[in-house]
């Protein structure tokens, strides 16, 4: 009897737990994926809702209107910003491709020395803020008082050699910002052929430039094109440099537009989510003829069995001259702006005389004040905080997407690499018409920081970790799986400790996005949730540039640091 | 009693049939090998078992519970089906030492300390790793890898051990130690194996009996040496060993067996039932090398053919001749060492070693 009851109980129980267990997987797709919607969709939804809408967030009433919507599309005033936004994702994709693939090609295909060095450091402008780069352009080359005009001057010249204050200038500062992006694109589709291309035009006695230009060239075609596309995606919606740079000359963009709607009086808020859907709407054609690209690049690439068999090409009398070459390369588009960025932080004030008397800390002794450690407290905090929990939550996701057969985890997978294409500015906006009128004050406070950062940067938690992910061979888990061992204890007993690399080099990478975060930043703070990137933002309007570069200085310093850590770990950026 | 029933059992991938509804049944205390070429479906076939692998429909049973039934919506998760699983690359976990990775199944049951100790050292011991506990994965060999991979499946004494091609990876002189050493272990604790193999020596050796597939289905199922000696297609023929093929057409019956006719006219007998056919349709006759009687004077009986011999290789303790029987060469492996090329000799091919086999 007692045994009967006691088979039933067990049979019920099989009988129970299988759905269960079945639901509870299906429980965790759908948390995921209410989590990374919220994350990422809502402040997309919201961004339409206030671009729709016909009054300012908190004003009561308001109704539905095209009107700001056609302000936008269908008058002519905003025709300059858009078409300058196009302009400058087109020239630095383009400038950037060219320099990218130049770079690829003599660190793949050639004998260059000690490559791998190289390729190390040719990155290293990946990870430095564009708006630290910006700032160390001004201090190399801001008309009459940048560090080459001032050495232009004392020579004789007249007037100023360089200006970083123009087109030009904001072009020439994204492309070294993005060129290093291009670069690491095309590292895998230039390796993936094989050397024996260039071996059987050498032997038909096709010379190096002829074998570039006939067979590598045209062979490599999809792959730039695509990697242009990207970079003319990343620059039209970058922020800071054009906003920054272009101020003083009036050059207009629409990421700058939608800041001074919003942060100048008299704000409009309406407006600024209305030009936000165009500038969703740039990036969005962008990768979508990105991603139709790479589906043919992956098609035209031959993949080779002896991936270290690609460098054949000699580059003879240049061999020794080429080191010369991109150290010089590296000197002028970081080594001397930091420098002068470097010195500029040290001076009293801008003086045409280079002279020892100028220089002081008091810069630095800026940071001390109360706004300024509440700011790097606030930085710190969101840094360890926004990089735990992304890539905590990047590793569930790929987890749940490689390594189970839920069903809705291929949208899973999709939803959670949308932020690709959404500019940080629109999250900015939209995160800004989505939580400012929420009860829990939860408004200016780090928390809406924080849920900006994990929506903006999950993509590359997603992509670090899947990436060791994808190394562990799924066995390892099968195995522990059949044991009895459930998901939770899967992942800590056997996939955090096994992908422990992936996850930390996926932490520091994000820790240095967010503490260079600015664009969605500046839309988003309070004075209680400043951050160190909006100080440095903000500095140049208050304090002046010396102070700027000073706080810049700082932030670098930690960024590089960091830097040398994902170096370590044998991490890289991942997209 | 059959421990692992397997019924209808269909898999899909994309629109592709990977296993095309696959039967079968393992007595408790059985090793069934799973053998096949690469694609055939024999590993698809075991995580399904394994719970690894969702199937398109089907049953199975493990142990009298029902793990998996399309019909009636049961999906057991691999964790409650009470199995153990060999992968093919020992799947050890590099961060965990030998005996943490033995012991992983017992932890996570949550049984005591002690006997958890008490179990993982009985095991290491069996599979002769005890020196070894302390060590990491990473720094043993193949051979030892396998053991610890055997071992960890082993200490949790789940009823039915599941191997996929657990061998391949090892060099071939442990390979065959390897295979008798696991035949004896899973026998001496009277556990229920499905083995999955490609070597149809390891099968043999391995298996009580094989079930080998082709093309997602299970082509034949029987002890080794039914399977090796009275195989019934072509496939099976040369997938389990060497073969003459002859191509030939019924001709009658004789005292009950069959006449078939070759291409050179030749008459032979057959034993076969099969190869009774239809008349005028193609048949294809089937014998092996070793059965094949090579003499140097024509014996007597039937079935005799006569022929010189066009090479001769020396194997060691047999020698492989390639017989020309009037346009018909034929493949004879025999002990006998002194015949040399060009010499005249009659081949005897025994009817009941004749087969006949179903054209796929």
């Amino acid at each position: 009897m007692e045994l009967a009851r006691e088979g039933f109980a067990v049979r019920a129980r099989s009988a129970l737990f299988d759905p269960a267990v079945r639901r509870s997987h299906r429980l965790l797709v759908l948390a995921l994926m209410a989590l990374v919607t919220m994350l990422v969709l809502v402040p997309v939804g919201f961004l339409f809702f206030g671009a729709l809408w016909s009054e300012a967030p908190r004003v009561p009433g308001g109704h539905l209107t095209a009107g700001n919507l056609a302000t936008i599309y269908a008058t002519s005033t905003f025709v300059v910003p858009l078409l300058t936004t196009l302009a400058i994702g087109a020239w630095v994709g383009a400038l950037s491709v060219v320099v990218g693939t130049l770079l690829a090609w003599l660190v793949t295909r050639t004998d260059l020395p000690r490559a791998g060095l190289w390729e190390n450091l040719l990155v290293i402008p990946v990870y430095l803020s564009p708006l630290m780069l910006a700032l160390a352009f001004t201090a190399m080359a801001a008309p009459r008082v940048g560090f080459i005009n001032v050495v232009w001057q004392q020579l004789g010249g007249a007037g100023s050699l360089a200006n970083v204050y123009s087109f030009a200038g904001i072009v020439f500062v994204l492309t070294v910002h993005y060129a290093p992006f291009a670069f690491l694109y095309l590292l895998g589709p230039m390796r993936a052929i094989g050397a024996d291309v260039e071996e059987a035009a050498t032997v038909l006695g096709s010379g190096s430039f002829e074998t570039i230009r006939r067979i590598l060239l045209p062979m490599l075609a999809p792959a730039i094109f695509a990697t242009a596309l990207m970079i003319f995606t990343l620059a039209a919606e970058n922020f800071a440099v054009p906003t920054l740079l272009g101020r003083q000359s009036g050059i207009r963009t629409i990421p700058s537009e939608i800041y001074f709607w919003l942060v100048y009086e008299p704000v409009n808020p309406n407006l600024a989510a209305s030009a936000g859907t165009m500038l969703l709407v740039v990036t969005l054609s962008g990768i979508f003829v990105y991603r139709r690209m790479t589906r043919v690049a992956s098609r035209y690439v031959t993949v080779g069995g002896k991936p270290h068999s690609t460098r054949s090409v000699k580059l003879g009398w240049f061999r020794p001259l080429a080191p010369w070459t991109l150290a010089l390369y590296l000197l002028a588009t970081i080594g001397l702006p930091l420098a002068a960025l470097l010195y500029g932080s040290f001076l009293r004030y801008i003086s045409p005389r280079l002279s020892w008397s100028l220089l002081t800390l008091a810069n630095y002794r800026q940071m001390l004040d109360a706004d300024s450690l509440l700011a790097f407290r606030n930085s710190l905090v969101l840094g360890i905080g926004a990089a735990t929990l992304t890539t905590l939550l990047g590793l569930i996701v790929t987890y749940t997407v490689h390594r189970t057969r839920v069903s809705g985890r291929g949208l899973l997978d999709y939803i959670s690499a949308m932020p690709i294409a959404i500019p940080g500015m629109v999250l900015g906006v939209g995160m800004l018409w989505a939580y400012v009128n929420l009860p829990f004050g939860i408004w200016g406070t780090l928390w809406v920081l924080l849920i900006a950062y994990m929506g903006r940067f999950l993509v590359h938690a997603v992509r670090v970790t899947g990436n060791s992910l994808l190394q562990i061979s799924a066995e390892l888990d099968e195995a522990a799986q059949v044991l009895g061992a459930g998901m939770v204890r899967r992942l800590g007993g056997i996939i955090f400790p096994l992908v422990g690399r992936g996850m930390l080099s996926s932490w520091i990478l994000l820790f240095i996005f967010v503490l260079n975060e600015v664009t969605a930043t500046v839309l988003l703070y309070s004075s209680r949730s400043i951050t160190l990137s909006v100080v440095v933002w903000n500095s140049l309007d208050m304090y002046g540039a010396m102070v700027a570069f000073a706080y810049s200085i700082i932030q670098t310093a930690i960024t590089f640091v960091l830097v040398y850590f994902v170096f370590r770990l044998g991490g890289r950026v991942a997209w | 009693m059959d421990h692992v029933v397997i019924a209808g059992l269909r898999k899909s991938f994309d629109g592709h049939l990977a296993v095309d509804g696959i039967d079968l049944r393992v007595k408790a205390g059985e090793i069934v090998a799973l053998l096949g070429p690469s694609g055939c479906g024999k590993t698809t076939t075991l995580r399904c078992i394994a719970g690894l692998e969702a199937p398109t429909s089907g049953t199975i049973t493990i142990g009298g519970r029902t793990v998996y039934s399309s019909q009636q919506g049961i999906v057991e998760p691999p964790e409650r089906r009470g199995i153990g699983l060999v992968f093919q690359s020992y799947a050890l976990w590099p961060h965990l030492t030998v005996r943490e990775n033995v012991a992983y199944g017992l932890r996570v049951k949550r049984l005591p300390r002690a006997e958890i100790d008490a179990r993982v050292s009985r095991i290491l011991a069996t599979v002769g790793l005890e020196q070894l506990h302390a060590r990491y994965p990473g720094t043993l060999s193949g051979g030892q890898q396998q053991r610890v991979a055997l071992a960890r499946s082993l200490v949790v004494e789940a009823a039915v051990l599941l191997f996929d091609e657990p061998l391949s990876n090892l060099d071939l002189k442990l390979r065959e130690e390897m295979r008798h050493e696991l035949r004896q272990l899973v026998k001496r604790l009277g556990l229920t194996a499905v083995f999955v193999t490609h070597d149809q020596t390891e099968a043999m050796v391995i298996a009580d009996r094989i079930a080998l597939m082709h093309n997602g289905r299970i082509l034949q199922e029987g002890p080794p040496r039914a399977v090796y000696e009275y195989p019934t297609t072509r496939f099976a023929m040369a997938f389990l060993g060497d073969a003459n093929f002859l191509a030939a057409v019924p001709a009658g019956e004789q005292e009950g067996r069959a006449v078939v006719a070759l291409a050179n006219g030749q008459h032979l007998h057959s034993a076969s039932p099969l190869a009774c056919g239809r008349p005028g349709q193609p048949l294809t006759l089937a014998i092996r090398p070793e059965k094949v009687e090579i003499a140097g004077q024509a014996p007597s009986g039937e079935n005799v053919l006569a022929g010189s011999v066009t090479e001769a290789v020396f194997l060691g303790n047999l020698t492989l001749y390639v017989v020309d029987c009037a346009g018909l060469p034929l493949r004879v492996q025999s002990a006998q060492t002194d015949f040399r090329p060009d010499d005249r000799v009659w081949l005897r091919l025994p009817p009941e070693w004749l087969l006949a086999l179903a054209e796929e």
